[in-house]
């Protein structure tokens, strides 16, 4: 069950970067995308090689939130970069994004009912 | 979404699975991460629509400055878009002016007809009065006016990432107390 609860954490970092890759990728910044996957992979490969054997799979989840958050930072500070937004505006909700949420949620919903 | 995890927690059940909730929590994250790379591909075309109006993936719009026309023209010259998204010297209105755009000449294309707006670099493109074949065969200025909106990209951007981190981060928690109950 921990590796399940790390897993979670794990996934957290993940989604960000799924929206960052693709929002980069649109913006003609593949690049950035390349070097966070490259990065994670750095670091995964080792890490399940030495930590695997002895650890199993609390290892495997520990490495895997390890990696996905240093894809995750890289790809943060390319969109840093690339929109010309500090870091927080792409984590810290405002009080319009629900708004807009409830919003799109209004859009989608009557075409479901 | 809650067919699958309907489905999934059945499909515990048959098995004989005393903890079938973690089936249902487990798919409920998969279901959400999907979700998740939905909004990312909407994010991805909505950006990718307005910033590639050149025809080919390899072209870039291209700043082409002449004496007396102010165009942008699309090439397959490795140029990277700031080149073309420098201020345009007779576009210094502010969002919402209506201004005069020059006839095509040649070498300009369609695109280059969407991409005169002061504030291109943000992403807003002009309102067009008329469609851009239409533009291309017209050899007389046509006015056109320029949305509001000024920095929707990094906006977009922004808030997709934000609202992906709060649902996610609200299935975890879900999760979490579900399956250590």
């Amino acid at each position: 069950m921990p590796m399940m609860l790390i897993l979670l954490v794990a996934t957290i970092a993940l989604a960000a970067t799924i929206i960052l890759s693709s929002a980069l990728v649109a913006v003609n910044e593949p690049a950035a995308t390349l070097r966070a996957e490259l990065a994670g992979l750095a670091v995964t490969i080792p890490s399940l090689i030495v930590f695997l054997p002895s650890s199993g799979g609390l290892a495997a989840a520990t490495i895997s939130v390890v990696a996905y958050s240093i894809r995750f930072a890289i790809q943060l500070s390319a969109a840093r970069r690339t929109f010309s937004r500090p870091a927080r505006s792409f984590l810290l909700l405002e009080r319009a994004d629900l708004g807009w949420l409830l919003s799109q949620a209004r859009r989608i919903a009557p075409r479901h009912t | 979404m809650p067919v699958s995890v309907v489905l999934f927690t059945l499909a515990g059940l048959a098995v004989g699975e005393s903890r079938w909730n973690v089936f249902a929590a487990a798919r409920l994250v998969t279901s959400l991460m999907s979700v998740v790379v939905l909004v990312a591909l909407a994010v991805a075309g909505a950006l990718t629509r307005r910033v590639s109006r050149c025809g080919l993936p390899s072209q870039r719009p291209v700043r082409q400055l002449s004496a007396n026309r102010d165009y942008a023209r699309c090439s397959t010259a490795d140029v990277q878009p700031a080149e073309f998204l420098r201020p345009q010297r007779d576009l210094e209105r502010g969002p919402g002016s209506v201004r005069s755009v020059e006839s095509p000449t040649a070498g300009s294309t369609k695109s280059s007809w969407l991409r005169s707006c002061p504030h291109a670099n943000s992403g807003s493109t002009p309102l067009r009065s008329r469609s851009p074949r239409s533009l291309r065969v017209s050899s007389k200025a046509s006015a056109r006016r320029c949305p509001p909106s000024r920095s929707w990209q990094p906006r977009l951007a922004a808030r997709a990432c934000r609202v992906a981190v709060l649902i996610v981060s609200i299935a975890a928690i879900i999760v979490a107390v579900v399956t250590h109950r």
